[in-house]
C-alpha cells in the first residue's frame, strides 16, 4: 500500500508542474496573440463590420468571417505599394552603406591599437545613448534643410546610417578573432581591407546577420524622421504612410490594419528565423 | 608537411614585428585604423556630434526654431524651466512614473516567464517566437492596434463590461487623466517586456545545468535555488538591463505621442513630448534644446551612478 502510494504521488507532482506551467505560458501567449489576431482578422473585413463581433464579443472577432481584401485593394490603389518599396529601398541601403561603415569602425576599433581609441568610442557610443534624439533633431534637421536635403533620399538615408549598437556588436566580435587567422593573411601580403572582406567577414556570419537585422528593422520602423524629413508623397515610408491614414482616413479601421499587418509581417518573418543570432548578439553586448 | 613552411613564415613575421621601422608604426598605428573610421565617423559627426553641439548651445539663446534670428540669453532658460514652468515639474513626475512602472512590471513579467520557459523541453522554441513578436512591431501599428482595443465602446473594456455584467471596465482608458500615463506605458509594455524575457532566457540558458544539480544535492527549493542560482547567473544582462530601461525611462516619447500627445489635460506630458511641442509646434527651439540637455543630465546621471557602484567594487 506503502509503495503503491509513493508511486501514485510522484506521476501526479510531475504532470501537475509541467501543466501548470504551460498553462501560464498560454495564458501569456494569449495576450500577445490575441490583439494580432483581432487586427488580422479586422484587416479582412469589410469596414462597416470591424468592430461587430468586438463588442458583444464573440469568437468570431478573432476570424475574418466576413472575408474580403477589401482593405488591401483600397490601400494600394491609393499607393501603398511605392511607400512599401521605398521602405525596402531604405532599408536594403542602410543595411549595406551604413552595415559596410559601421563593420569598418567596428574593426579598427576592435583589432587596432591606436591613440585616443578608447575616448573616441565612448563618445561615439555615449553620445547616441545619451542624447534624446528630439535634442539632436531639430538642429539636423535644420542642418539637412541647410544642404537642400529636405524631401531627399540622402536626408532620408545617412542620419540612419550610423548605429551605435551595430558598431558594439562588429567591435565585439573582431576583437575576439585569432590574431595568427589576421597574421597569417597579412603574411603572404594582405592588405587590411583584403584580411577584413576575405579573412574576417567570411568567418563572421553571426554578427552579420545580427546587425543587418538590427540596421533593417530600425528602418523598417523607422517614423518620426522620415515624418520630418521628407513628407513628400513620392519618398513616404510605410510608418509615415500609416499614421497619415490615422487623421485622413479616421474611420477606415480595416485600412488602418491592414497596412499595420503589412508593416508587421515583414520584421517578424525576418527575425523568427534569426532570433539566435539576433539575441546572442544583443546578450553579448550586454555582457561587456 | 603544410604547417611546417606556415610556422617558419610566422616566426620570419614577428621579426619583422620586432623590427619595425617608425614608417610602419605610423601605417600600422595611425594610418589604417583612422581610414577604417573615417566614414563612420563623418557620418556620426554629420549627424550627432554637430547636432548635439548646436542643441547645447541652442539651449543658451532664444531661438525660435526657426529663421536665424538668436540672442545669447545665458542661462535664462535653464532658470524658467526649473524655477518658473509648473508643467516641467508635472512632466518630470510623469517620467520618474513611468521610470518605476518599467523598472518593474515587463522585469517581474519577463524574469517569471523566462524562468517557467527555460524549464520546458517541448515548444520551447516557438513560446519564444510568439512572445517575441510584439517586440519586432512599430510603434505605429502598436498603437494602431490598442487604441482599438482600449476604446469605450468597442474594445476589451466594453467586452469585459457585458461578458462580466460589471460596469467601469468599459471607460475610455487613453481618455481620461488618471489613466492615460498607465495605459501608454502598458501598452509600450505589450510591446516591450518579450524582448527582456528573450535576453533573461537567453542568460539562463547559458547557466551551466552542474550548478542546478549541485543545489539539489544540496536540498535547495524552487526558490532557493531561483535566488542562489538563476539570478546570479543573469545578474550581468539584468543589471545592465536596468540601467539603460531607466535611461530610456528620461527619453520616452513615441508612444506617448502617438497615443495621447502628452493629454489628456497635460496628464500624459513627460519631457520628451513637451520638448517636441516648444520645439516643433509652439517655435520656442532655444526653450525646448534646454529641455533636450535637461533629459541628457539626467541620462548621464544614471550612467554615473552605475558607474560609481562598479568602482565601489560593486559587480555590475
Amino acid at each position: 500500500m506503502i509503495g503503491q502510494a509513493r508511486r501514485n504521488r510522484k506521476p501526479l507532482r510531475a504532470y501537475l508542474q509541467p501543466a501548470l506551467v504551460y498553462f501560464m505560458l498560454i495564458i501569456g501567449v494569449l495576450i500577445v496573440v490575441i490583439p494580432l489576431m483581432w487586427a488580422l482578422a479586422a484587416s479582412f473585413t469589410p469596414n462597416h463590420k470591424v468592430f461587430e463581433y468586438a463588442y458583444p464579443f464573440s469568437w468570431r472577432a478573432l476570424l475574418p468571417v466576413d472575408f474580403t481584401l477589401e482593405a488591401y485593394d483600397n490601400l494600394f490603389a491609393r499607393g501603398f505599394g511605392r511607400a512599401v518599396g521605398n521602405t525596402f529601398f531604405l532599408a536594403f541601403v542602410t543595411v549595406f552603406v551604413g552595415g559596410a561603415a559601421n563593420a569598418l569602425a567596428g574593426f579598427a576599433f576592435g583589432r587596432f591599437e591606436f591613440r585616443g581609441k578608447n575616448a573616441l568610442f565612448m563618445t561615439i557610443v555615449m553620445l547616441t545613448f545619451l542624447v534624446p534624439i528630439d535634442l539632436t533633431a531639430i538642429p539636423r534637421f535644420i542642418l539637412i534643410e541647410n544642404i537642400g536635403w529636405i524631401n531627399t533620399w540622402q536626408g532620408l538615408l545617412v542620419p540612419g546610417f550610423a548605429n551605435s549598437l551595430v558598431i558594439f556588436l562588429f567591435r565585439q566580435f573582431f576583437a575576439e578573432i585569432p590574431q595568427e587567422l589576421i597574421d597569417a593573411a597579412r603574411v603572404d601580403g594582405a592588405t587590411w581591407l583584403r584580411v577584413l572582406l576575405s579573412i574576417v567577414l567570411p568567418i563572421s556570419k553571426p554578427v552579420l546577420v545580427a546587425a543587418g537585422l538590427l540596421m533593417f528593422i530600425s528602418q523598417w520602423n523607422s517614423f518620426f524622421w522620415p515624418l520630418l524629413v521628407a513628407p513628400r508623397q513620392e519618398l513616404r515610408v510605410i510608418q509615415v504612410e500609416i499614421s497619415l491614414a490615422v487623421g485622413q482616413y479616421g474611420t477606415v479601421w480595416n485600412e488602418l490594419l491592414a497596412g499595420s499587418m503589412i508593416a508587421a509581417i515583414v520584421p517578424i518573418l525576418l527575425v523568427m528565423p534569426f532570433q539566435r543570432y539576433y539575441v546572442q548578439a544583443i546578450t553579448g553586448t550586454g555582457l561587456e | 608537411m603544410a604547417t611546417i613552411p606556415q610556422k617558419k613564415i610566422a616566426t620570419g613575421f614577428l621579426d619583422r614585428l620586432t623590427d619595425e621601422t617608425w614608417r610602419y608604426k605610423f601605417t600600422r598605428n595611425v594610418l589604417i585604423p583612422w581610414l577604417f573610421i573615417l566614414p563612420l565617423l563623418s557620418i556620426h559627426v554629420f549627424v550627432v556630434a554637430i547636432p548635439a553641439v548646436q542643441g547645447i548651445y541652442m539651449s543658451l539663446t532664444d531661438w525660435s526654431g526657426v529663421g536665424r534670428n538668436v540672442e545669447f540669453i545665458g542661462l535664462a532658460n535653464y532658470q524658467e524651466l526649473l524655477f518658473e514652468d509648473e508643467t516641467f515639474g508635472k512632466s518630470l513626475t510623469n517620467n520618474f512614473i513611468w521610470m518605476a512602472f518599467f523598472l518593474t512590471v515587463p522585469f517581474i513579467l519577463a524574469l517569471f516567464c523566462a524562468t517557467l520557459l527555460s524549464q520546458i523541453k517541448r515548444g520551447g522554441m516557438a513560446y519564444r517566437s510568439m512572445l517575441f513578436i510584439p517586440y519586432v512591431l512599430a510603434s505605429v501599428v502598436t498603437t494602431a492596434i490598442w487604441r482599438n482595443l482600449l476604446s469605450p465602446r468597442k474594445g476589451i473594456g466594453a467586452a469585459m463590461a457585458n461578458l462580466t455584467g460589471i460596469e467601469g471596465f468599459d471607460i475610455a482608458y487613453l481618455g481620461r487623466s488618471e489613466t492615460a500615463l498607465l495605459s501608454i506605458a502598458f501598452i509600450d509594455n505589450w510591446h516591450f517586456w518579450g524582448f527582456l524575457m528573450i535576453l533573461f532566457l537567453a542568460a539562463m540558458q547559458a547557466i551551466p545545468p552542474v550548478l542546478y544539480d549541485a543545489a539539489k544535492i544540496d536540498g535547495a527549493n524552487r526558490w532557493q535555488e531561483f535566488r542562489h542560482v538563476t539570478l546570479p547567473g543573469i545578474r550581468p544582462i539584468f543589471l545592465f538591463m536596468f540601467m539603460m530601461v531607466a535611461i530610456w525611462s528620461f527619453l520616452a516619447f513615441d508612444y506617448i505621442w502617438l497615443l495621447t500627445q502628452g493629454g489628456p489635460g497635460g496628464s500624459s506630458e513627460v519631457i520628451a513630448t513637451q520638448l517636441y511641442k516648444n520645439a516643433f509646434l509652439r517655435f520656442e527651439g532655444g526653450y525646448g534644446a534646454a529641455q533636450g540637455v535637461v533629459i541628457s543630465i539626467f541620462a548621464g546621471f544614471i550612467i554615473m551612478i552605475f558607474v560609481t557602484l562598479r568602482r565601489r567594487g560593486w559587480d555590475i
